[in-house]
């Protein structure tokens, strides 16, 4: 499980409310190779990406202060950030936007570490 | 209830059982705890009554602490009825706190469930969980601000507040119990092997409840709640006048109806007591019959036989009526098993199926299987004398079925108690022995304020009906088990 999916260098931020899965998550994808940030909200990242910019951006929709949606069309909206792929991973499908240019892939929990790999590599490959 | 009980506006849980127990519902601006162990039912209850708080056009705030995840959640509120994936995130939305928790306390974490009720314009907040909030406090005092901060939200916005914990605390022992409107007790034990669960409110300011366990199923149904019906049924005062007066309703057998004098009296409530065997199911669905075939409706409320088998029993005595009635929607014929049954459901069910088909005439067949599904034998006789209660109230003309514990004998022994005094007619049908067969008998042994006619008759059930007949003529002890006859044909006795 620890080898390497992601090219050197390759970011990702994870934005997840719920205890645990955003910890999880870092765990790994740092180990598959990535250099990993987490935000508990849609507000804080944001705040991050005021600074700086991802590859990818995984991001749950709801959540409190600003949910997945919300930021994702705030990233959309700052071409800084054009080039970072989204996924969308959520507890309901349904949630997901419906909106196609939203996100590149969507992701229901529980997934596999293997899925979610595979899902990155894959919208990685789109770019 | 007092006009200050009626004057709070409620926030309906949409779970009648509950909404019963709770006068209509939570006060609207309260916190409430619900309490209980793992597994017994707290998050089912707290989702159930967030979709219905959404089918009724309100919305929902659903904060996890330390909690299942939300992907777990959904994979089991999925099979649920009441889960309605379209209402989330619009009317129902989930976040969690409890990274919010860790970092910022628990003044963080009443900011964020401060700023998510706004923002969701919720009317509806379930925390999940109390406990990790009350170890994250560093003292009694600092727990109770953070209640004080749900109680200002709550009152702000007139959002009722659900806080769910595993622990178990008995009301006055600890000080949130103090501070908040209200504390739900739900149960989830074993008797014998019988899983059972209950709900109690501990206590609910500004509301009479319905106090003590109250019965609580979950299945793909949710999370269901069944009043005692000792505590619901049988409340209104008991109308003896009305029966006394009421017009007479005929079994459809000419012998029997003559020995009642027309029939038994419209609202009352007929015992058939006998052993296995004797016809007592037969006669009660005979007495169905006459209903239908005068135009009334009628149910049947029956725990062993099933309703094809009532069908064909009747064809079999050349009544075609209650198949006729079925086809037309006029009889409605219920199977319940009494066995894990849960018998306030049972209850339940029997009055609404007697509402429902505005029925006149009912038959309940084997009045003991109430006390087979029953948690506690101690209820069966303030059980009973709801169920016969309330049947009165609902002026419905009830024959039900009470088997005798033995099959032959000189004993008669009714084995179910709190019925009888609300009985006004008992008819007892045994096997007994004459001239060397086995025959059964049919004796009135009661009927309130009313004359009767005292023999003890031969019933037969033939291909084309049912008749009685003077068979035992001048014997004695008959329904002691056997006829007294000298060598004669006589009566030795007399």
């Amino acid at each position: 499980m620890a080898s390497r999916h992601a090219p050197a260098g390759s970011s990702i931020l994870i934005v997840d409310d719920e205890f645990g899965m955003g910890e999880m998550l870092r765990d790994l994808l740092g180990d598959a190779g990535y250099e990993v940030s987490l935000a508990l909200n849609g507000h804080r990242a944001l705040l991050q990406l005021q600074n700086r910019t991802f590859d990818v951006l995984l991001t749950d929709v709801m959540m409190p202060v600003m949910d997945g949606v919300q930021l994702v069309r705030a990233v959309r909206a700052d071409p800084r950030h054009q080039h970072m792929r989204i996924v969308f991973m959520t507890s309901l499908l349904s949630l997901a936007p419906s909106d196609n240019r939203l996100g590149d892939a969507e992701l229901e929990k529980p997934f596999t570490p293997e899925l979610l790999l595979a899902t990155l590599s894959a919208v990685r490959a789109t770019r | 209830m007092s006009e200050t009980h009626r004057d709070l506006a409620r926030s309906a849980t949409g779970i009648a059982g509950l909404d019963l127990i709770l006068e209509g519902g939570l006060p609207e601006g309260g916190v409430y705890i619900v309490q209980g162990p793992p597994g017994a039912g707290k998050t089912i209850l707290a989702n159930h009554v967030c979709f219905n708080h959404a089918a009724a056009g309100n919305r929902a705030l659903y904060v996890t602490v330390l909690a299942e995840s939300h992907a777990r959640m959904f994979a089991h509120l999925r099979r649920m009825q009441f889960f309605d994936a379209a209402a989330v995130p619009d009317r129902v939305y989930y976040v969690g706190a409890f990274s919010v928790l860790e970092e910022g306390g628990l003044g963080a974490l009443t900011t964020l469930i401060r700023t998510e009720v706004q923002r969701r314009s919720a009317t509806l907040l379930v925390v999940d969980d109390l406990q990790s909030a009350r170890e994250s406090a560093a003292s009694d005092r600092d727990f109770n601000k953070f209640i004080h901060g749900l109680q200002l939200i709550a009152a702000s916005v007139g959002c009722v507040v659900v806080l769910l914990t595993n622990a178990l605390r008995q009301v006055g022992h600890c000080p949130e119990h103090t501070m908040v409107d209200g504390v739900l007790h739900l149960t989830d034990e074993l008797s014998h092997l019988r899983p059972l669960r209950y709900v109690q409110v501990l206590k609910l300011r500004g509301t009479a409840p319905l106090r003590g366990l109250h019965s609580v199923t979950i299945s793909d149904r949710g999370f269901e709640v069944r009043p005692r019906i000792e505590t619901r049924f049988g409340v209104a005062p008991f109308r003896e006048d009305a029966v006394a007066s009421g017009a007479r309703c005929a079994f459809g057998i000419a012998e029997l109806d003559a020995m009642l004098h027309g029939g038994v009296r419209a609202g009352s409530l007929t015992m058939l007591v006998g052993s296995s065997g004797s016809g007592k199911s037969l006669l009660g669905l005979q007495f169905l019959a006459e209903g239908l075939r005068l135009g009334e409706r009628v149910v049947h409320f029956g725990f062993y036989e099933r309703p094809d088998a009532l069908v064909a029993k009747c064809e079999r005595i050349g009544n075609n009526w209650i198949r006729k009635a079925l086809e037309a929607g006029s009889a409605e014929l219920l199977w319940r098993r009494p066995v894990e049954g849960i018998i306030d459901e049972l209850g339940e069910s029997l009055f609404a199926a007697v509402r429902r088909n505005q029925a006149t005439r009912l038959v309940i067949d084997g009045m003991n299987g109430f006390e087979i599904a029953a948690d506690l034998k101690e209820r069966m006789s303030d059980v009973y004398a709801a169920i016969a209660q309330e049947l009165e109230a609902l002026h419905v003309t009830t024959v039900y079925t009470v088997e005798m514990r033995a099959l032959y004998g000189p004993s008669i022994e009714v084995p179910i108690n709190g019925m009888s005094a609300a009985t006004q007619n008992i008819v007892l049908l045994r096997h007994v022995e004459h001239r060397a067969q086995l025959l059964r008998a049919l004796a009135i042994l009661k009927v309130r304020d009313s004359d009767y006619d005292p023999r003890v008759r031969e019933i037969r059930f033939t291909d084309d009906g049912i008749v009685l007949r003077d068979t035992f003529e001048n014997e004695a002890q008959l329904i002691a088990g056997g006829g007294l006859l000298d060598a004669a044909g006589g009566n030795p006795a007399l």
